[in-house]
């Protein structure tokens, strides 16, 4: 990518490309926008090389994180917060029942494991941490869309996520 | 403030309580660890996408926006981080896991804190960067101002640095530097009775430079900064850029 070489872009288009298409959507539900933002995050790589640091973990991990902020920066600048929950939350209640078939190869076992993890929450637990993570609502926002106390949202947000750390503490590290 | 972390690492907080909880988790050990624990648990979420179909169309318009792109001036690579093989006893900040108990809280911290922000950066478009510097300027102006830390200022006001003692040595970052010369780097100084040693080079990226060193910073009573030819120097050659 250094060399600003097409082929190399093609190339890590061609591998990750349903992996930052799938997290664009998820969070903004839309297929064309979620083009779009995939789009933005490949191009935000290519322009920017110097942004991705191989030290600082995989090219995976760096392509979801840009595309997830991006998707989330759309999301609010659309004021269509709202209209994401129900798909939300519905990918979170088939995230829980395990993987799909016909996946590609990259990360796969991460995925199942994570799926596992996800899905030993309790439903109020991860349905608060999928609202707050992939619909990049803040606390308050979450208690709001919930009709529940502002420390009830604070309360699921902080044990989901000690959950979630104490299923995957004990196994290999996600990159 | 402690029922705030999750929250906050999951980036699920106004931006006034983002700075809250951010000025309080530098003082308090005990939600720095908590904050460093979830950390991982927040960066393991985004695999638990499914990937999709490629859409059709997605790689002909990257590649047609791409070239379009090229005609601009090229953008400048940053160059590779030094690791330590050369045994300087340097690293370069790592946003990377695990951050477990490789680095002391207090740079862990930094971690989550400082390269958080400069993620955001990265992600933005222009008109936004200026907000973004300002918040990074505010947020290195905040660690130099906790206990123990020293602060360092320019001839200007623009640039202002801060070197933070961990458990392991210390942590040092910068904001507000420009890009040096070609074939020149940043080279960080401790001075002991006026004696400078190098703390190792940094380029600065999205507008913050960062540095880890293991030396301890106990009888350390200034930190200075200068420009030194790429590779660094084995002692200052120029005028401090920044100095305590």
């Amino acid at each position: 990518m250094l060399e600003r070489d097409e082929g190399a872009l093609r190339e890590v288009i061609s591998t990750y490309g349903g992996l930052v298409f799938a997290m664009a959507k998820r969070v903004v539900a839309d297929p064309t926008m979620a083009e779009e933002v995939a789009q933005d995050a490949f191009l935000a790589l290519w322009r920017r090389p110097g942004s991705y640091n191989s030290d600082r973990g995989s090219l995976q991990s760096f392509l979801l994180g840009v595309t997830r902020n991006k998707a989330i920066d759309l999301v609010r600048h659309e004021e269509s917060l709202k209209k994401t929950k129900v798909a939300l939350v519905t990918e979170a209640e088939a995230a829980s029942e395990g993987r799909s078939g016909n996946e590609p190869v990259v990360g796969m076992e991460e995925r199942d494991e994570l799926r596992a993890a996800l899905s030993s929450l309790s439903d109020v637990q991860r349905e608060a941490v999928v609202l707050a993570y992939f619909g990049g609502r803040t606390y308050r926002e979450v208690a709001e869309e919930l009709g529940i106390p502002e420390g009830t949202a604070k309360t699921r947000l902080r044990d989901g996520l000690s959950k979630l750390r104490q299923l995957l503490s004990d196994r290999t590290e996600f990159t | 403030m402690k029922s705030l972390i999750a929250a906050y690492v999951l980036g699920a907080v106004s931006p006034e309580e983002m700075e809250e909880v951010r000025a309080h988790i530098i003082s308090c050990e005990e939600c720095m660890a908590e904050a460093d624990g979830y950390s991982g648990a927040v960066s393991s979420l985004a695999f638990s996408v499914a990937p999709e179909a490629i859409p059709d169309t997605l790689i002909d318009n990257v590649m047609r926006e791409a070239r379009a792109g090229a005609a601009q001036p090229p953008v400048k690579a940053v160059p590779p981080v030094a690791d330590d093989s050369d045994g300087s006893g340097v690293t370069e900040l790592r946003r990377s896991r695990p951050i477990y108990g490789i680095v002391a809280a207090a740079a862990a911290l930094l971690i989550v804190a400082v390269l958080a922000g400069a993620l955001i950066t990265t992600t933005n478009e222009l008109d936004e960067t200026r907000n973004q510097l300002a918040a990074q300027r505010e947020r290195v102006e905040q660690l130099a101002g906790t206990q123990g830390a020293m602060r360092l200022g320019g001839p200007s006001d623009e640039a202002i640095g801060a070197m933070l003692p961990t458990d392991e040595g210390g942590v040092f970052v910068a904001h507000g530097l420009d890009a040096p010369p070609s074939n020149h780097t940043y080279q960080v100084w401790l001075l002991d009775d006026g004696q400078p040693t190098s703390a190792g080079t940094f380029d600065p990226e999205s507008g913050l430079g960062s540095l880890q060193t293991d030396r301890s910073l106990e009888d350390v009573d200034g930190v200075a900064v200068t420009v030194e030819p790429e590779g660094g120097s084995p002692a200052p050659t120029g005028d401090p850029v920044l100095s305590t």
